[in-house]
């Protein structure tokens, strides 16, 4: 999930300029001004409907200042690093479990939510966690294969499972994700285990089928998925659903499917830092993006899946009727919530990079 | 950086045949002032962050991705034992290959510059060539990317042509090797410019009165009076080249792993900030031994 809004200049330009990735940080963490009357949000870029932010300064008289971050990690590396200026971040499902790990989160205070009764039940109790009492759900999604319809002589042939990945027909003309955690859960899928398995020696066997699959694939890359998709330098993805939809808005050829073996489900939440400065408006903030209309436009324009039940009567039909996006409760049973996996992190990482080092 | 090093050599050289060098060091130079602002942002923006890279590097990460200070060297035992060997062996391939494209491309063209072209005529010409670099790197990378795609402008034309679906090189090595050469290509040919035009060329008249053909002149009297040049570029192509991982990524779609990557997802992605110290160490010291071989190996036919 994090890797699809990832605005990979962002993180080039940062990195070229090597240490001063923190150091720019957290100097553009600092709000304009400390007045009370003030907001300041971290979170992921074209993740709102344009209009909310107006709509909450009007409302309310508050100001808001929106940061946006390109990747979980450097979330974490920030507030690791010692920014203290936000009110309201945007993690997805490990983030949100490292971060409390960490001490960065602060409890949110229900019954200054009444908005909250709005959130489906199955979302009230996500496994990182389980009662919200640090998150409020924004939008989920899953992970699964966009497809080029017109590479397929008939809808029997479309990509139904992780096996189409391994299709030597499309050779040259898949991408999948710069993400560890996402392809080799996929793999780990396919052969019936779970996205997040700590085992040896499953992801081991999963990266032995990626390095198979790996001269088909034409490049693993996660911020640029869209672009491939919409002009058909790629035929079949591994993508964010978000990104698939968003893709389809520019080439109508595109579909997308969950995996009959079941995919990867994510989301992403509304947390209060422990340092927040304006705790009171933080509340208002997240209390204000519950409310059904607010929740709908967002989802309206970005794509991505509102878990606000009031909202789902506002949503286009289009998209609520679109199964990749909002899927049943059966498929939804059938995918993994990416979790916190601890140490095992090191396994991924390490295969992934000796995947690359063949 | 490469630059500094050969005016270091300069001056050591000069230092050995001049004879006044020596009196003036014991005297404190006002002059040596100067050095300050420069000796300052060097000490705070290089030094200190170096001295950061080698204490983070003998330490290690705890499971939330902090960095533990230690004093063991199991960073640079796992870079030595695992696959990561490869990575650097193909990096240290391709920013051979890259620079010797880039001689093989810009000697050409850095003495057509110089030798057969009017003084106004080169520096429109020299323009030209920074032209280029005017414009962000990523955006031209970018341009690249657009023009090999397998629907872009390249096989676009090749269909136009008659050529029934052809192959698409991005993300390629081929299409990393042409990322790169296209890159650092000017930083070739600017310094091969610079020596070949101080060139006394009256050398190069006698050689050719001596007898020598124009192809044994230039082996004989050119390459070596331009070693200069020659070093000065290869280390300006050589050293950015080993540790880019842009271009790879962007032009080799990220299918495999080059040092710079590996050091870049160390840091970024994977939070494991005592491994990519020890890698960019290694990097490093790799990089300031491979220079100091070849400075002392290549100045030697020009002093002789």
């Amino acid at each position: 999930m994090s890797l699809s809004r990832r605005q990979f200049l962002t993180i080039s330009l940062c990195a070229i300029a090597g240490g001063g990735v923190l150091n720019s940080c957290a100097r553009k963490a600092q709000p304009p001004s400390s007045s009370t009357k003030q907001l300041n949000i971290y979170s992921w870029a074209d993740y709102i409907h344009p209009q909310t932010i107006p709509e909450f300064e009007k409302r309310f008289g508050i100001s808001v200042v929106y940061d946006t971050f390109a990747s979980n990690e450097t979330l974490i590396a920030k507030f690791e690093a010692g920014a203290a200026d936000y009110d309201v971040i945007v993690p997805s499902n490990y983030a949100v479990t490292k971060l409390i790990e960490l001490k960065h989160l602060q409890q949110i205070e229900k019954d200054r939510l009444p908005n909250f009764k709005f959130v489906m039940e199955r979302f009230q109790s996500p496994t990182f966690d389980p009662h919200c009492q640090y998150s409020v759900p924004y939008f989920f999604g899953t992970t699964g294969i966009a497809f080029n319809k017109t590479a397929f002589s008939s809808p029997a042939d479309f990509p139904r499972d992780w096996d189409a990945f391994w299709d030597k027909r499309l050779a040259g003309r898949m991408t999948l994700l710069e993400d560890p955690r996402e392809t080799i859960g996929l793999a780990l899928k396919r052969r019936g285990y779970s996205y997040n398995c700590v085992e040896e020696q499953p992801i081991r066997l999963a990266c032995q089928d990626l390095s198979r699959q790996k001269p088909l694939t034409m490049c693993y890359s996660s911020d640029q998925v869209i672009v491939y998709l919409s002009s058909g330098d790629s035929l079949q993805s591994l993508a964010y659903s978000g990104d698939a939809l968003q893709a389809r808005r520019a080439n109508p050829d595109i579909g997308y499917v969950i995996p009959e073996s079941g995919s990867s489900m994510w989301i992403d939440s509304m947390c209060i830092p422990a340092t927040a400065p304006h705790v009171g408006n933080a509340h208002a903030w997240l209390n204000f993006m519950l409310e059904p209309e607010i929740a709908a436009a967002n989802a309206n324009f970005t794509y991505y899946a509102t878990p606000n039940q009031a909202a789902m009567k506002l949503i286009k039909p289009e998209l609520l009727h679109e199964k990749g996006l909002y899927p049943p409760e059966s498929v939804l049973d059938g995918c993994d919530e990416l979790a916190d996996i601890g140490t095992a992190i090191f396994l991924y990482d390490r295969m992934w990079t000796e995947l690359k080092c063949i | 950086m490469a630059a500094m090093i050969t005016k270091n050599k300069d001056r050591q050289i000069s230092g050995q045949t001049g004879t006044d060098s020596g009196s003036s060091r014991a005297k404190f130079n006002p002059a040596t002032l100067i050095l300050v602002p420069a000796g300052l942002w060097l000490s705070i923006f290089m030094l200190v962050p170096l001295a950061i890279i080698i204490v983070f590097s003998l330490g290690s990460r705890d499971e939330l991705g902090r960095i533990v200070l230690g004093f063991h060297l199991d960073n640079y035992a796992r870079f030595f034992c695992g696959p990561y060997l490869s990575c650097l062996w193909r990096s240290l391939c391709l920013a051979g290959m890259t620079t010797a494209s880039c001689l093989i491309l810009g000697f050409p063209c850095a003495l057509w510059l110089a030798f057969f072209l009017g003084k106004k005529r080169q520096n429109f010409f020299m323009t030209l060539l920074t032209v280029p670099l005017w414009i962000s790197f990523l955006l031209r990378i970018y341009a690249w990317i657009i023009i090999l795609r397998p629907t872009g402008l390249m096989s676009h034309f090749l269909t136009l042509l008659g050529w029934r679906d052809p192959p698409s090189i991005l993300y390629s090595p081929a299409a990393v090797l042409l990322g790169m050469v296209y890159n650092y290509l000017p930083y070739m040919i600017l310094p091969l410019y610079s020596t070949l035009e101080k060139l006394d060329r009256t050398l190069v008249e006698a050689s050719l009165d001596l007898g020598a053909t124009g192809w044994v002149s230039f082996r004989r009297v050119v390459i070596p009076l331009s070693m200069r040049g020659i070093v000065a570029g290869v280390i300006m192509v050589f050293v950015p080249s080993l540790g880019d991982y842009v271009t790879p990524d962007l032009m080799g779609g990220a299918r495999v792993m080059f040092i710079g990557s590996l050091i870049q997802n160390q840091f970024l992605c994977v939070r494991d900030w005592a491994f990519g110290s020890a890698v960019s160490t290694i990097l490093l010291v790799i990089v300031a031994f491979g220079i100091w071989i070849y400075l002392r190996y290549a100045e030697k036919p020009s002093v002789a």
